[in-house]
């Protein structure tokens, strides 16, 4: 079969020929910026990248008035003008301009040549060379109506291509000369850089120039129609040319380029074995940027003559164009050589299609396939080879391409293992894209259509793996299977198939033992199994599994960083479910580690919980014994910790410890742990600093209480302690900063306070007097030396909690130890308020407090009747009126009583709108009885009221008050059974038998509650 | 078959990174410094002023000016990426990554706080390009600066709300924010609080006040090249001023002499001195010259979001002038199409 000369004719503006003009004459790439000064050269290219020729000219003309531009550069405006116009004319779409543009190009570099001896005079004369080109390719376009040139159009173009020829040759013998002159004088490119420079210039441009002439001779002969007879001695020409080029110098990209060409000229000669080896050679050229463009050429020179064998060789033509396509660069997919190398790559396929002789019909239809594709997706990128495919694929009954869109793998049946991966990943990557897609979408429409399609190609993968990894056999290579199996897991994963991705990670876990692959499938397993305890946390076979995973994991990975993730994982668990005793074992059964270290400090933290959810609930055995243990694991994890290697974390812990020890007595325990050097908070705070407030103030507020307990021990320095207290106080008012920050540290004192009183409710008796003691001592010391609102407002606080707690639980008035702090209180809020118009309202309120526990009620009530007035629906306040008024009832006169008590019942104190300022406990049990939040309050105020009623008619010695007080506690029973609690129904029932029995009653207290059904 | 194993690092990657945020045990975060160095440890302590990073016993200190970022150990990897995005300008590729985290799982407050910043950050950048409502971004940045008081992002939050105020046409919000860098322990940051003052005043055309606050910056002893950087944009600024006061040969002249300093690969700089050069050749009636300059912005230092919105919004007046109606459309397009907001 004769080599089919069309082929190798331009198609339609010589494409070869602007690809070699992209070389030589097309504007370099954005220069990089160098230097200071104005970025001439950069700005001048993208000028002309933004097709601003016009405003290039214009800068061109402007350049003298920038500073700091490349002196070189200004002395070559005319050869950068000529260039501007070069390019100008490559996306002129009008005839006429493009000529101007043209005319205007040559006569720049006409003038440029002629000033002589400019260092890129040969740089001109190439542009000038390939202008010449350039215009004799344009005569070669076919017209409009896409007849192909008239033979004066081809003559005129021939001499076009001489006369570049011509010009290129010049260059080669000038150039040729000064390599030698250059050659003789030994240039050293140390001592002479510039010279070096220019040297390396010449050869560059020597070899362009070379490479152009044979190209010349290539395109002259190519005009004719049959380049083969007619144009036989300029393509020997440019063959002699193309073979000196690429045996000397191959090692640079023209002459490696020039294998290429040297293939086609053999290819137009006939000369079929010579021209396959020059394109295998192409082809064997390192991969670099600058031979990709000739190897494309080169590739589809190959499938040419492969296809024009007898019969054709298509799977040579596959193999070698199939390697190019697939490893297609982003910026190489809508080149013109890698488009038409996709069309001749489908010509191969559409020919194996064809070929049924040892075939199965499943091959012949996916080689057609394949060959489709590439079509489909050829011909969606505008350039020459579009008519071609447009015509293969109509030619397959497809005639409009753009509707139809580019297959991916099918879930037909893989042919192997290799065959299964290979689609699956190209599945795989599919869906990425799509996943991507989704994402950029961000929730518009068409979104729903493509998460169906992730969903499908998803699980097409998975399909297609499956199947492949069932033709595993022992030829299989083993890391394909692994990775195989590896990505199906990772499918399975993505698909939320965790049980699925669990068994298979698993799997490859078990099947790759000890490697890092294995891992990856733990990994996945892994986290499989977490998802899945996520949505089910009591799963017993779950936990079994992720536990038999973990055991295993760290049997056969001893040693791997994952590890003692998994470990940490089983203790986790344990510990959520309390499984304390677990949780424990497995700890101790881990080698010594980091993450040991850290669960033993995890299980302590967790002990200490439970230590206060059972002394909550009144279990003091129970709370006791997890103190302990929590005592002992935090003390472990503490002590296991290496170097200074504490941290946030372990500071936390170490607190946690210090305040047991507080609570179990162990003074000199709390003070060591405190203070330790490796993980005492005071210490790690010292050196991290902390940013949490809530930490902060926990941590002061320890060192107070601790410090306090420490007073409390025989032989100690109170002044030293108390010395020290302020300090602790001082650091933490400094803590404190911002806006806001009194408000912070009101809040902060607060909470303190409630510490210090919550320590003294667990105390026993002997110790909360001496604890008592100790922090009076210390309050009043403050006390007596600050004006700091923020402190006093902390210590009249302080005080109240520490009078309360001093109090028997059934008194009412404040005697001995108790009234004294009172006192103290109410004087430093009198101190407080003396400072300050502004105080807080809780400051009014407490002051209130303080003087009802004194049994000021009528102070109180003066008290609390302004924030009442300012703030009605403050709660607290209002039951604190109330019971001002009940508890001042009880003192009064029978005669005054009466009052009294209605006052506590049913409010008191009218506005100037008559609305009672004071509620009175009815109103409060009303307004809190439908609200669950506020369920403690409205069992406290029926409570109070059902009292107020009883005492009301006691004093009053009215029956039926006290015959109605019976409905205010069974009425509410009969509502509310339970009564808030077991405490608070203890009250009611208490209450009730008191009642009856004044009314001599039966004394039978409440109906017992129903048990509930078992 | 010699499929790229490419794809199962990638799965590998994401399986990894699913659960590696709530296994942190001892922290190894990393912070790049400004001078290239990098530091690795655990970050202790971070406030608006700096950051304290440790590592051993040692502790090390830096101020906010002096950091690029820090690398968190437990950060998801979408944060990581999102941060090179920002540091890289890419403010949308940012957006996309930090979607993709869901904040509940963040295990560190430093990290979320990074998480925010950066969120507000790029809102904010875009914001400014025109590309989202700035109103709503200076909100986020507000919520960021009063929610996170100790981060290490605080002046450039502050900055950025300055930026986001001037751009809502008000100057005095913008004034206190960049007012409150001078709090910062830099004296970089505190110049560059001068400079963004002075840059309100050029923003509102207050020719003298800008250039006294320019100059107060211009004649100081620099010692640093942030300040030595401030510096010159400060004469940049004072070119526009000198043209906004009639003084226009006088800012060409002094933006000529940062040309022939110019650092290209300094895009922020390099775009606001060309702006500067087509501010000044605009005022001597010079177009040509003005699209010349501008176009330096459009065409090579695009990467500055709202100094390119200002150079297009330009174009878009001036190529009529210079006989190129059709362009002004293609600037006016690009100008819709990148920075929605702008116009």
């Amino acid at each position: 079969m004769p080599i089919r000369h069309a082929a190798l004719r331009p198609k339609s503006s010589g494409s070869l020929v602007l690809v070699l003009m992209a070389i030589a004459i097309g504007s370099a790439a954005a220069a990089p910026f160098s230097g200071a000064g104005e970025p001439a050269e950069t700005f001048l290219t993208r000028l002309r990248a933004a097709n601003y020729f016009d405003t290039a000219i214009l800068y061109l003309d402007r350049i003298g008035n920038y500073p700091g531009v490349d002196p070189e550069f200004k002395t070559a405006i005319g050869l950068e003008k000529a260039q501007t116009y070069i390019d100008a004319a490559r996306v002129s779409r009008n005839s006429a301009a493009r000529n101007t543009f043209l005319e205007d190009a040559s006569t720049e570099l006409d003038a440029f040549l002629k000033l002589g001896s400019h260092p890129r005079q040969s740089e001109a004369r190439l542009k000038l060379g390939t202008l010449q080109m350039f215009r004799a390719a344009q005569l070669m376009v076919p017209s409009s109506k896409g007849d192909a040139p008239d033979d004066a159009k081809r003559k005129e173009a021939r001499e076009g291509y001489e006369s570049a020829a011509a010009t290129f040759d010049k260059i080669v013998e000038n150039l040729r000369e000064k390599l030698k002159e250059m050659q003789g004088a030994n240039i050293d490119a140390k001592k002479n850089p510039q010279q070096a420079t220019q040297r390396d210039q010449y050869r560059g441009d020597f070899l362009q120039a070379l490479s152009m002439a044979g190209e010349a001779r290539l395109q002259a002969a190519k005009t004719f129609t049959d380049p083969g007879k007619d144009g036989k001695q300029g393509l020997e020409d440019a063959l002699k040319m193309f073979v000196d080029l690429s045996e000397k110098y191959d090692d640079f990209p023209p002459g490696a380029i020039a294998l290429m060409s040297r293939g086609v000229a053999q290819e137009l000669l006939a000369q079929k074995e010579p021209a396959l080896d020059s394109y295998i050679r192409m082809l064997e050229t390192p991969d670099i940027d600058a031979l990709r463009d000739a190897k494309f050429q080169a590739a589809s020179g190959i499938i040419r003559l492969s296809l024009a064998e007898t019969p054709p060789k298509y799977q040579l033509a596959i193999d070698r164009g199939k390697s190019l396509i697939d490893g297609l660069r982003p910026n190489e997919r809508r080149a013109p050589t890698a488009m038409q190398l996709q069309v001749d790559l489908a010509k191969a396929y559409l020919v194996k299609a064809k070929d049924s002789k040892d075939q199965k019909p499943a091959d012949l239809k996916r080689s057609e396939s394949e060959g489709r594709q590439l079509l489909i997706k050829a011909s969606k990128v505008e350039g020459d080879h579009v008519a071609e495919a447009t015509k293969m694929l109509a030619d397959l009954g497809i005639e409009s391409s753009t509707e139809e869109v580019a297959e991916l793998p099918t879930a037909e049946d893989p042919d192997s293992v290799d065959d299964a991966y290979a689609k699956a990943i190209e599945l795989y990557q599919a869906s990425e894209n799509i996943a991507q897609t989704i994402s950029a979408a961000n929730g518009k429409e068409g979104v729903a259509e493509l998460e169906k399609q992730l969903a499908e190609t998803r699980s097409i993968a998975s399909r297609v793996l499956s199947r492949g990894l069932t033709m595993i056999n022992t030829k299989t290579d083993i890391e394909l299977a692994n990775n195989a199996r590896q990505l199906l897991a990772f499918l399975l994963y993505q698909d939320q198939r965790f049980r699925d991705a669990t068994v298979v990670g698993s799997f490859l876990a078990k099947t790759a033992p000890g490697s890092e692959m294995g891992m990856k499938g733990g990994l996945i397993a892994r986290n499989s199994l977490q998802n899945l305890l996520i949505q089910n946390t009591s799963n017993t076979r779950l936990v079994s599994q992720l536990k038999d995973l973990a055991d295993y994991t760290i049997r056969v990975w001893p040693d791997h960083p994952e590890t003692p993730i998994f470990q940490r994982l089983i203790v986790e668990l344990a510990l959520q479910d309390d499984r304390f005793d677990d949780a424990r074992t497995l700890i101790n059964a881990m080698a010594d580690s980091p993450t040991r270290a850290l669960l033993h400090r995890k299980l302590g933290l967790f002990l200490y919980q439970q230590s206060v959810q059972t002394r909550i609930a009144g279990d003091d055995g129970a709370s006791e014994k997890f103190q302990k243990e929590a005592k002992a694991e935090l003390q472990t994890g503490l002590d296991a910790i290496s170097g200074a290697l504490s941290d946030d974390e372990a500071m936390k812990a170490a607190l946690v410890l210090v305040k047991l020890h507080l609570r179990a007595d162990e003074v000199d325990q709390a003070t060591k742990t405190l203070n330790n050097d490796k993980y005492g908070p005071t210490k790690v705070a010292e050196r991290l600093g902390t940013s949490d407030e809530a930490f902060t103030s926990d941590l002061y507020s320890t060192q107070l209480n601790l410090l306090v307990q420490q007073m409390t021990q025989p032989g100690s320095n109170t002044d030293e302690l108390i010395g020290q207290a302020s300090e602790v106080m001082d650091k933490l008012r400094d803590s404190i900063k911002g806006e806001d920050a009194s408000t912070r540290l009101s809040a902060i004192y607060l909470r303190m306070a409630r510490d210090i009183r919550e320590q003294l409710d667990t105390a026993n008796a002997n110790q909360k007097t001496k604890l008592i003691q100790a922090f009076r001592v210390f309050l009043e010391r403050i006390a007596a030396t600050t004006e700091d609102p923020a402190t006093l407002q902390w210590i009249g606080q302080t005080v109240m909690q520490l009078a309360e707690a001093s109090m028997e639980p059934t008194e009412t008035k404040a005697s001995g130890q108790a009234a004294e702090l009172l006192g103290t209180a109410v004087e430093t809020f009198g101190r407080l308020k003396a400072k300050s118009k502004d105080v807080s309202l809780s400051v009014d309120f407490q002051l209130g407090r303080a003087q009802r526990l004194m049994g000021d009620y009528k102070g109180a009530l003066d008290t609390l009747d302004p924030i009442l007035r300012q703030k009605p629906n403050m709660l607290n306040a209002q039951m604190e009126a109330s019971l001002a008024y009940e508890q001042w009832a009880g003192i009064l006169p029978p005669k005054y009583a009466g009052n009294a008590y209605e006052s506590a019942l049913n409010g008191a104190r009218p506005d100037a709108a008559k609305k009672k300022v004071i509620w009175g406990w009815g109103k409060i049990s009303q307004l809190t009885s439908s609200n669950e939040s506020f369920r403690d309050m409205f069992f406290e105020s029926r409570y109070h009221v059902a009292l107020c009623r009883f005492l009301w008619g006691k004093a009053t010695k009215e029956t039926p008050l006290i015959e109605k007080s019976v409905g205010d506690i069974t009425k509410v029973a009969a509502l509310y059974p339970e009564l808030g609690g077991p405490e608070q129904r203890k009250k009611f029932d208490q209450l009730l038998r008191l009642i009856q029995k004044e009314l001599g009653q039966k004394v039978e207290g409440l109906p017992p509650l129903a048990v509930p059904p078992t | 078959m010699n499929f790229s194993s490419k794809p199962i690092f990638h799965c590998f990657g994401i399986a990894v990174s699913l659960w590696a945020g709530s296994f942190a045990i001892a922290q190894s975060d990393r912070l790049y410094d400004t001078s290239g160095k990098n530091v690795s440890g655990a970050v202790t302590q971070t406030s608006a002023k700096g950051v304290q990073i440790k590592r051993g016993a040692t502790p090390q200190n830096f101020l906010s000016a002096d950091i690029v970022k820090i690398l968190y150990e437990g950060d998801p990897g979408p944060l990581t990426q999102a941060r090179e995005f920002v540091i890289d300008g890419q403010y949308e590729q940012a957006l996309d990554e930090l979607k993709k985290i869901d904040p509940k799982t963040i295990q560190r407050d430093v990290i979320e706080a990074d998480y925010n910043y950066y969120m507000v950050y790029a809102q904010g950048k875009l914001a400014l390009a025109g590309r989202q409502p700035k109103d709503v971004a200076a909100k986020n940045v507000l919520g960021f600066i009063g929610k996170y008081r100790e981060s290490w992002h605080l002046f450039d939050a502050a900055k950025l709300l300055g930026d986001l105020a001037l751009a809502l046409n008000n100057p005095a919000e913008a004034l206190k924010y960049y007012k409150y860098l001078e709090q910062s322990s830099s004296a970089d940051t505190k110049i560059e609080s001068v400079y963004l003052q002075a840059m309100v005043s050029v923003k509102q055309k207050q020719g003298e006040a800008a250039i006294a606050l320019l100059d107060r910056v211009i004649d100081l002893k620099a010692q640093t090249p942030q300040t030595i950087r401030t510096q010159a944009l400060a004469k940049a600024g004072k070119a526009v001023s000198l043209a906004q006061s009639g003084k226009a040969d006088e800012g060409l002249k002094l933006v000529n002499s940062l040309i022939d300093e110019l650092n290209p690969s300094d895009i922020e700089m390099a775009a606001r001195i060309y702006n500067a050069q087509g501010a000044a050749y605009e005022a001597i009636g010079d177009n040509e010259g003005a699209v010349l300059a501008y176009l330096h912005t459009h065409l090579m230092f695009s990467g500055v979001p709202d100094a390119h919105a200002d150079a297009l919004l330009r174009l878009v007046e001036l190529w009529p002038a210079v006989g190129k109606p059709e362009r002004a459309a293609e600037a006016r397009q690009e100008l819709q199409q990148r920075y929605p907001g702008a116009l």
